[in-house]
């Protein structure tokens, strides 16, 4: 690493648009839903583009716009009251789904699966498993230690795993009466 | 805290490796519409306003 970086030095402008995919996707993660995804990227962009004189060329420039966009989330949502699971959303991905034979999920089952697991849980998995992220890059972007990520990641995939009843192989042979479980062992405020 | 699923706790038994790479399997599924469709226009054409901005202001400083 020398200090005179000569190599074409790009534009943290330019090369902006080559990581807007991956942040549509990590917002689809986080919102759980299109538009507010698209919403957020947007907003993402915005920041992004008033804070470059702050962005320090050569350091990750995936990772430093993956925070704005998940600050910028974090702060919206806590604008908003807090933003909890109900019964429906717990019935909707009990609805769920042993994978096929190929062991493919129902998308749909899995998309409200995703949104009963806790925000830094999720994220996490949704770098570290989806995205690609190294523990490392995950970690930075979420401001916290690698182990913390790894363990976020982890304890989301045995979430996924309870909610979908992924190791039990198959649902209970009652829906309803499964149904009937979940919303007697919900508390009315979750 | 109540006690999850009748274990002491989650950490006991960790999932399978076959099962956390079928789950990685599916959210990269579940996500890779947003990654691989065309960015929207919305979004393309703010770049181009914010891209346009800095240009204008560049002029206005020289």
């Amino acid at each position: 690493m020398s200090d005179t970086p000569q190599e074409q030095p790009t534009d943290p402008r330019d090369e902006i648009v080559t990581h807007l995919p991956a942040l549509r996707a990590f917002a689809r993660g986080l919102t759980g839903d299109v538009s507010a995804a698209d919403d957020l990227v947007q907003e993402t962009v915005l920041k992004a583009w008033s804070k470059f004189s702050q962005y320090n060329e050569g350091t990750n420039l995936r990772a430093w716009l993956f925070t704005i966009l998940r600050n910028t989330y974090l702060s919206k949502r806590r604008k908003q009251s807090r933003e909890v699971s109900d019964g429906e959303g717990v019935f909707a991905a009990r609805m769920a789904s042993k994978p096929d034979h190929d062991g493919r999920l129902a998308l749909q089952e899995l998309n409200a699966a995703m949104k009963l697991i806790p925000l830094e849980q999720r994220e996490a998995l949704i770098l570290v498993g989806a995205m690609g992220f190294s523990i490392e890059e995950a970690a930075e972007t979420c401001n916290c230690a690698p182990g913390t990520i790894k363990s976020r990641a982890n304890r989301a995939r045995k979430a996924l795993v309870e909610i979908l009843h992924l190791e039990k192989g198959e649902l209970p042979d009652s829906t309803d009466k499964s149904v009937a479980m979940v919303m007697a062992g919900a508390p009315s405020g979750f | 805290m109540s006690i999850m699923s009748g274990k002491k706790d989650g950490n006991r038994k960790d999932i399978a490796p076959a099962v956390s790479k079928q789950i990685d399997e599916n959210l990269k599924r579940l996500y890779s519409d947003a990654a691989s469709e065309e960015l929207p226009k919305s979004l393309t054409d703010l770049l181009d306003a914010l891209r346009q901005q800095d240009a204008q202001k560049k002029a206005g400083e020289k």
